[in-house]
């Protein structure tokens, strides 16, 4: 994932006193109100949203995604649309995903732990997807073309110790988003 | 081009073979994802919504790796939804807030400056300098603090102790005012006590759910499993969607009701009227168990009295709060002459909670204009049904309630609670289930779902509300504060016995200049509530300091003027309290980063900064009168605090947390089984104050119908949670039902025991005709409430309704789930839901950017016309969690004049495409 650091953002920064004098500091630059948080500009301003653009290849024609840790249910790498509404006699996700086993270029199979009760019947493998996992857009989402409005540094294949992190000494206003720097205020 | 209709047919043509091969075949043989190496898990609970699912929760280092849902749990049973699973990203936004930032210039703190990273004490210092300033000048009136249905039961403790106790002010109040308070007001006029009789298990136990505006699909996802499971599993199960859109909630009902906004109230009263003209009316349960109750219709709408501070736009709608000129349905709903004119002064807006008692045949009466052909004429929602159709479907409806086999769970959420006559309508649903005996039984019940993870267990068990103590308490009542000044250890007259500041009010005080320092802890205010560019104008522009503590910079981190690193779900000790009771508590698995610090250190912290002679000394407040107090002043209790040991230069620090009791919890403590504290690290103490004031918490509601169990009892292996009252260990399923509460004397079938308002004059349905009291020990209320029209209604110039709601990606006000990259890509940005037809007819497509625009302020929103929610024809839906996408700007903040909590749900529009000219000539101050 792209890092969302402005150059321009150095400049500021490395005028920015050092931590723990900068209050003293006369005259020093910092980090405008309409620059902080996900929306650049003022809260008096109004904010234009950008189009979206979904999702909407054709099953098996996008790639997957990873998730993001191993217990993530997988986002959808299709379009949705054509498949919904779920409803009580029409399961589309159910009617491709529920293969036994999958070969290349088969959807992907609904695990094993779809057909398990855990409430009524937790030692049981049912024939069926139990009623609880029925409505898969409880956990399963589709996605759009949207970028991240900031980074996320989960990581769980690189997590370690704080010290770790903290000894990279990136203050917290390097990781802040586009928006928040080099912001006219029109 | 793509040819959209033949794709569709093909696509569903291919999947339906597909299906019919697969369906039935033996299972996949897929590989569980299983536990990295050097990982170690422990229970937790999600940081979202009001479920309360259990989670568990691993941790790699000082770093939470991943969270799965936990089997154990009986609330979700080892299911999460997707927000669920993101209780791991939310701690890792890169931008978290890892130092105060205060607006400065010149090396000073400036309104007008700019953010500059400060130390702890520096903030602290210039949080005391101010908040000193406005005291001296204003009196504890003039200070507050924005509290949350996501503070931790300690945290909320805390705050609302400081600022009650510690510095004699009620501006406490929380944002579960937005999302509960009609809930609350609901069940303490019905009940004479909070919180639900039933719990999650009237889910699996009943066969009839209905969803009264709530869209359980998408905002309760978890219960909503729990419901499919039934319904798949059960032809005679039925469930019914009674909505003023459709949503996902449909999909996997049995009947869609779509109904016109603020309809409810008539559609309630034309089941109640049913279940009376069918003598479907449980006589046995009504005789034993209830009253029948009503109260007045001209209570307003809980807007300003004042249109002082109206925009010029806004002054036609403000006048109705003082004058309301009924509509011809509402004429016929509260038996006058429909074709008379009825000029109805709103005597009552400040006296709207009043009720007294009235016979059933008072309440016969009442109900007899709202028939089938009134009702379904008023309440159908989307133009385009039959009314044949809508008016089966109502019938339908009634039947279920009806029947005497049947058993019958209603579920409602902000479409009930988000409404200016909301105690009326939780009290209507009341109306039906106990006419009909379906209260407080395995299977049976009306039920309120919280939106915030710990509105119940915090917000409203805590009572960090204006008008609250502990455990139901209220600060107007001297029984109350005597009983709270005894176990806090107060000298008597230390509580103020005037109610403070409601969430909302405490914008209009910003604005009128009675509050002047604000802290704003665990929510965005600024962009929850409604009519938002009066308040946003008020904190920017007016002389007043804002201080605002979170994990991330949000909107209402842009205008504060202090902003404070706070720690997150995983980095603190904490407990929650959910919509069944069921309090959950969990320990800290990493540390906060950089110099973020827990809520609950800050609110010590800063405690710190008083001396008692600068809080307990006389203090003017405006407006009070009570018994034994002087008018419009707190007394000094110094020289009573003296006796108690406490000198005029104690620190409030020692008095409300530092305290002998407190300090005899030692840290660490084995029930820590080695994680980490940071309160206790930052503090630099050896006592372990999440645990010392849970314990002193619990005080106050043992033998007063709220006891939790003992701090430690959370903690043990095989404890998932227990829903309160816990009594012997033991934890209460239904209560008011002898079966299964302690609190039910020995042989009574059932007993609405709560000791709240049960004690009332009587009268018929206008006034009071007799004054005498009368107790009502043990009975719950029958209420008649009357339709009502909204506060503001489509008209000519503003021709649509506006509903504002959630999604499921995003919770609340999306500062946690638009960091998480799945979640922010499902659902970018807040869309615009609007019926084709209402599209076409302003030029607007899919995609396109509108105006949305109100007396009250416009913003831009991108034009949906598919998707999730096809609303019917007249209304449109703009999500909230979108802080661009500001549409608070728009809604009116007008609220339920009993319980103050805003309606959200139904305002006047008006929608137009945003032309190119239109970015320099209008997109600016809106």
């Amino acid at each position: 994932m792209r890092r969302l650091v402005a150059v321009g953002t150095m400049v500021i920064l490395a005028t920015w006193p050092a931590t723990g004098a900068e209050e003293k500091a006369k005259g020093e630059k910092g980090i405008p109100p309409e620059g902080i948080s996900l929306v650049e500009g003022s809260v008096f301003e109004v904010y234009t949203p950008p189009p979206v653009s979904w999702n909407e290849a054709y099953p098996g024609e996008a790639p997957l995604q990873d998730p993001a840790h191993p217990e993530m249910p997988p986002v959808i790498p299709h379009g949705v649309q054509d498949f919904l509404p779920l409803e009580l006699d029409a399961n589309f996700c159910v009617g491709c995903h529920g293969i036994e086993e999958a070969e290349e270029g088969d959807p992907t199979p609904i695990p094993e732990s779809h057909y398990v009760d855990n409430r009524n019947a937790p030692e049981k493998t049912k024939e069926e997807i139990v009623g609880s996992r029925y409505y898969c857009l409880s956990c399963h989402v589709a996605q759009s073309e949207a970028e991240p409005l900031v980074e996320n540094e989960f990581d769980p294949v690189k997590a370690g110790p704080p010290s770790e992190k903290a000894s990279e000494e990136i203050p917290w206003q390097l990781r802040m988003p586009l928006a928040c720097f080099g912001h006219s205020g029109g | 081009m793509r040819n959209e209709l033949s794709r569709r047919e093909f696509v569903k043509a291919s999947v339906a073979a597909a299906a019919a091969l697969s369906v039935g075949l033996p299972l996949p043989a897929g590989a569980k994802p299983g536990d990295r190496e050097g990982w170690s898990w422990d229970k937790g609970v999600c940081r979202f919504c009001g479920v309360g699912c259990g989670i568990q929760v691993a941790t790699d280092g000082e770093r939470v790796v991943a969270v799965k849902g936990d089997p154990e749990n009986p609330v979700n049973r080892g299911l999460l939804c997707v927000k669920g699973y993101a209780n791991a990203q939310i701690h890792y936004g890169a931008d978290r807030l890892e130092k105060p930032l205060m607006r400065m210039k010149d090396g000073e703190f400036h309104k007008k400056g700019d953010f500059v990273p400060v130390s702890w004490d520096r903030a602290f210092d210039e949080m005391e300098r101010q908040f000193k300033r406005f005291d001296r000048e204003q009196g504890p009136t003039a200070v507050g603090i924005m509290g949350s249905g996501q503070y931790t039961v300690q945290e909320g403790y805390a705050a609302v102790k400081l600022t009650k106790a510690g510095w004699r002010s009620n501006n406490i109040d929380p944002n579960a005012r937005h999302c509960m308070a009609s809930a609350v007001a609901g069940f303490m006029q019905s009940f004479g006590i909070d919180e639900p009789s039933g719990c999650y298990d009237d889910i699996e136990l009943t066969d009839t759910v209905v969803t009264w505006g709530a869209n359980m699909a998408e905002m309760h996802p978890m219960l909503w499993a729990r419901v499919a499971d039934r319904r798949l599993g059960d032809d005679e199960y039925r469930v019914v969607n009674l909505t003023t859109f459709r949503n996902r909630t449909s999909d996997l009902a049995d009947t869609e009701i779509v109904i016109a906004p603020q309809t409810d109230l008539a559609v309630w009263n034309y089941i109640a009227r049913e279940i009376v003209e069918r003598d479907a009316v449980d006589r046995e349960f009504v005789d034993e168990n209830c009253v029948f109750a009503t109260g007045p219709y001209d209570i307003g709408y809980g807007m300003r009295p004042t249109d002082e501070y109206a925009f010029e736009a806004e002054e036609e709608i403000q006048k109705r709060e003082e004058v309301v000129v009924l509509t011809r349905a509402e004429a016929i709903a509260q038996r006058k002459d429909p074709d008379q004119r009825h000029v109805v002064p709103q005597e009552n807006a400040d006296s709207a909670g009043k009720h007294w008692l009235i016979s059933f045949e008072e309440l016969r009466r009442a109900l007899e204009p709202y028939t089938l052909d009134f009702v379904a004429e008023l309440a159908k929602g989307d133009p385009e049904e039959d009314l044949g159709a809508f008016k089966e479907k109502l019938r339908e409806l009634a039947d279920l309630y009806a029947d005497p086999d049947r058993k019958v769970v209603s579920y409602w959420t902000m479409g009930f609670n988000q409404h200016s006559r909301g105690t009326w309508v939780n009290e209507q649903a009341y109306m039906v289930h106990l006419l009909t005996g379906k209260q407080a039984k395995p299977g049976n019940g009306a039920f309120s779902l919280t939106g915030q993870p710990s509105a119940c267990g915090t917000a409203r068990e805590v009572g960090t509300f204006a008008h609250r103590l502990p455990a139901d308490m209220v600060v107007g009542n001297p029984e109350h504060r005597k009983r709270s000044e005894e176990i806090w250890k107060l000298p008597p007259k230390t509580l103020n016995p005037k109610v403070g500041s409601h969430i909302t009010k405490m914008m209009r005080d910003l604005e009128d200049g009675s509050l002047r320092w604000l802290w704003v802890q665990v929510t965005n205010p600024f962009q929850s509530t409604a009519n938002a560019n009066h308040w946003i104008q008020a904190a920017r522009e007016m002389d007043n300091f804002i201080v605002v503590a979170d994990v991330y910079p949000t909107l209402s981190s842009k205008v504060a003027d202090l902003i404070l690193p706070a720690a997150m779900h995983f980095e603190k000790w904490g407990a929650y309290g959910n919509s069944e009771r069921r309090t959950q508590l969990w320990r800290q698995q990493v540390l906060p980063p950089g110099e973020a610090r827990s809520d609950l250190w800050q609110v010590m912290e800063f405690s710190k900064r008083f001396t008692l002679k600068e809080v307990w000394g006389e203090q003017p407040v405006p407006g009070l009168e009570a018994e034994g107090f002087e008018a419009g002043k707190l007394p000094s209790v110094l020289s009573a605090a003296k006796t108690m040991g406490y000198g005029p230069e104690t620190s409030l620090y020692d008095v409300l947390f530092a305290t002998e009791a407190n300090r005899a919890f030692e840290w660490p403590d084995p029930v820590a089984e080695g994680h980490a504290n940071c309160t206790a690290e930052a503090a630099g103490i050896d006592w372990f104050p999440e645990k010392a004031l849970f314990q002193e918490y619990v005080r106050f509601g043992r033998d007063h119908y709220h006891d939790l169990a003992d701090f430690d009892v959370y903690y043990r292996d095989d404890v998932r949670g227990l829903r309160w009252p816990v009594r012997n260990g033991e934890e209460t399923r239904w209560r008011f039902n002898g079966e299964y509460d302690p609190y039910v004397k020995k042989g009574a079938g059932f007993e609405f025991y709560g000791p709240a308002l049960k004690s009332l004059p009587r009268g018929d349905l206008d006034e009071i005709t007799d004054p005498e009291k009368r107790s009502l020990a043990g009975k719950a209320k029958i209420f008649f409430r009357p339709y009502a029209a909204p506060a503001e209604s489509p008209g000519e110039e503003y021709d649509l309704w506006l509903s504002t709601g959630r999604v499921l990606e995003h919770w609340h006000s999306g500062t946690m789930t638009r960091r998480v990259p799945e979640l922010h890509s499902a659902m970018p940005t807040a869309l615009l839901y609007i019926h084709r037809e209402d599209a076409k007819a302003r030029n607007l497509e899919r995609g396109d950017l509108a105006w949305v625009e109100s007396r009250r302020g416009k913003i831009q929103a991108r034009v949906e016309t598919e998707g999730r929610n096809p609303v019917p024809r007249g209304l449109v839906f703009v999500p909230w969690f979108d802080e661009g996408v500001f549409i608070n700007k728009v809604t009116l903040d007008a609220t339920c004049p009993i319980s103050k909590e805003t309606d959200f749900k139904k305002c006047a529009v008006r929608v137009r495409p945003v032309r190119g000219s239109d970015e320099s000539s209008e997109g600016r101050r809106s």
